[in-house]
């Protein structure tokens, strides 16, 4: 019997795309969840400005029956002022790529720069922390560095400057439930990190894995767990300085946020850009087509003693 | 597509390395040394410059003028080029051991490295200063370069207990990138006004308000969580005159070099905000895209008061690098 095998036939086609692209790595934007969203309004010039009112004292003398006025008190207050920065990137496509390509590369770039643009935006905030921010080292840690190791009494350091500095915590308490291997939630600071802190951060004392919430609903998704008032998120992106410690090991900023403790700016009308041009556009032979977005946006720290850097390296 | 010409321009030189920030799209780069080109070289001297993106950094195509005649010969250098920086990179540069008297206890203090390539104003990060160890970690602008050795322009040491036996430096880009920024304080008076300095070029001008950050191992607690306003700076010295009456404070002291390594948090200011007549102190990105050019005689940025011009050129689509 002639059986047909594929050594008799000429060589099949050997290649074929599989049409489910697959995932793409992408961090966790952790730099603009515990943010203000602020807006520069349209011909509203370059900068701007924010003002918070210095508190008054209070007046703890009895006014008496004299009739005479204490002395009145001035308001004083701050200005925090933000220039608008713009930013874009694009890519240009030759027409014959998205004419012959199996795979959809237009659509792949559109969600390609959509990642980059928030990205961007992450970057931009977290850069603006790490440059502004006031900073404590852990110094309670035991590696022979200076910042050392995260370890609780550096955690509870921050947790009462920000407090005695009035700011507010961000989350609502977690209340306690009656289920195995739970324990209540306070109410917390964010902080934002680096997931290279993961080992140190889990030998924390009283460290409560998100996986011990009493209640699941109220967990973020870069979330790894809490300590004390603190609430870790964690991104592999989160901000380190290589070679500035110490011992020129690389050190990790935890940026540790209460309310309102710093604000992202866009310019009104103009916060995020697509832009896609088709070949027409691009010359006599209408030979390449872009693809791109833009944005305006800076990001402030609005009240500098709400916001602390805890600076640490690794255990080992 | 043809390359078109995007900027072009001309600086004195003043024997240190030059930036000039460009568009991010600029793929060739010329420069031309007008002051030696117009002279009888005794020697080949470099009188022309290209670079193209791809090439690594501080490369060049040097045109050399020979002798007395007018005609160039053609070699590449593979370092004091040009270095296209994105200001936005946190990336360090290599490191660089300290040798010989490592980090002196002078006022300015000056670290030995030998031909360690930097210039005046660089930013560069200190660490492993062993017996030096207040200074570990520390980024400084530095200044009086000299081949094997710079200076801490802004960093009194004469009163540590010793001095550094061991160390290693590494170049900052630019980081961080944004102004005005977190600076580290290396000496303040107890005075009225008091002036404070500070280890990294400040940049801030009358008007900003910032607050001071210094805990019980600089000595000064009394300063700890002031906020002052700016009334007087100086670049020269790269302090600043804060409106704030320092006479009664306690003496502003590093601490010594065992306590630093036990660990300390090391004297800081942060921006606060500016008075209201000013917008001095907003918030803002400074990264640029720059081209560095090296300098001295065979460097596209040449010798003191060496004349160049220089052009930079992109195409409309860069098709690979």
């Amino acid at each position: 019997m002639a059986i047909t095998t594929s050594s008799v036939l000429p060589a099949p086609v050997q290649q074929s795309l599989s049409f489910k692209l697959l995932s793409v790595p992408t961090p966790y934007m952790i730099h603009k969840i515990p943010a203000m969203l602020k807006y520069m309004p349209r011909n509203g010039g370059t900068d701007l400005r924010m003002r918070r009112f210095n508190p008054l004292a209070t007046a703890t003398v009895p006014l008496g029956n004299s009739g005479v006025y204490p002395p009145a008190q001035q308001l004083t207050a701050i200005d925090i002022d933000a220039k608008m920065d713009f930013y874009g990137t694009y890519v240009v496509l030759n027409e014959q790529v998205t004419l012959q390509s199996q795979d959809p590369v237009l659509n792949e770039a559109a969600k390609r720069l959509g990642v980059s643009l928030r990205q961007t935006e992450d970057e931009l905030t977290r850069n603006m922390l790490a440059a502004t921010a006031s900073f404590i080292n852990c110094v309670g840690g035991t590696n022979g560095d200076n910042p050392t190791e995260l370890v609780r009494s550096d955690v509870d350091e921050v947790i009462k400057t920000l407090a005695s500095a009035d700011a507010y915590t961000i989350s609502d308490s977690i209340e306690g439930e009656d289920r195995f291997g739970t324990a209540p939630v306070r109410d917390s600071y964010f902080v934002m990190a680096s997931t290279n802190l993961i080992g140190d951060l889990e030998r924390v004392a009283g460290f409560v894995s998100k996986s011990q919430y009493p209640n699941q609903d109220q967990v973020l998704r870069p979330e790894w767990g809490s300590i004390s008032n603190t609430r870790w998120l964690l991104s592999s992106i989160g901000s380190s300085d290589a070679f500035a410690s110490l011992n020129g090991n690389t050190i990790y900023n935890c940026f540790v946020a209460g309310m309102e403790a710093y604000c992202c700016i866009e310019q009104d009308g103009y916060s995020a850009q697509f832009i896609y041009r088709p070949p027409i556009y691009d010359g006599p032979l209408a030979l390449n087509a872009s693809v791109g977005y833009k944005f305006a946006e800076v990001p402030r720290i609005t009240n500098d003693a709400w916001i602390i850097n805890l600076r640490c390296t690794l255990s080992i | 597509m043809a390359e078109q010409l995007i900027a072009s321009g001309s600086f004195t030189s003043d024997g240190a390395a030059h930036n000039i920030a460009l568009r991010s799209d600029f793929n060739v780069f010329r420069v031309w040394n007008r002051t030696q080109s117009a002279t009888t070289q005794t020697t080949g001297r470099g009188c022309k410059f290209e670079w193209q993106r791809g090439q690594a950094d501080g490369e060049a195509f040097m045109f050399t003028k020979q002798n007395s005649v007018n005609a160039l010969d053609l070699e590449l250098i593979t370092t004091g080029g040009f270095t296209r920086v994105d200001q936005s990179s946190q990336v360090l540069g290599a490191a660089q051991a300290t040798s010989g008297t490592d980090v002196t206890q002078a006022n300015p203090a000056v670290v030995t490295v030998t031909a360690h390539g930097y210039s005046n104003g660089d930013r560069v990060r200190i660490y492993g200063t062993t017996g030096m160890l207040q200074i570990a970690g520390y980024d400084f602008t530095i200044a009086a370069v000299a081949a094997n050795n710079f200076t801490l322009a802004y960093l009194d040491s004469s009163g540590f207990a010793a001095v550094a036996t061991a160390g290693f430096v590494r170049k900052v880009p630019n980081n961080p990138i944004y102004s005005p920024q977190a600076n580290r304080i290396t000496a303040a008076t107890a005075a009225n006004p008091m002036v404070v300095t500070f280890a990294v070029d400040h940049g801030m001008a009358v008007g900003e308000k910032i607050r001071l950050k210094v805990s019980a191992d600089y000595g000064m607690i009394e300063a700890n969580d002031l906020i002052g306003e700016v009334t007087a700076v100086s670049t020269a010295n790269n302090t600043v005159t804060l409106d704030i009456d320092a006479s009664g404070f306690t003496a502003f002291a590093f601490p010594i070099s065992a306590v630093a390594a036990a660990g300390v948090t090391p004297a800081h200011i942060v921006p606060v905000g500016d008075a209201s007549s000013t917008l001095a102190g907003a918030m803002d990105n400074t990264a640029q895209i720059v081209m560095e050019l090296g300098a001295g005689p065979d460097g596209p940025a040449g010798s003191t008061s060496d004349v160049i011009y220089w052009e930079a050129l992109a195409s409309g689509y860069t098709l690979a690098e």
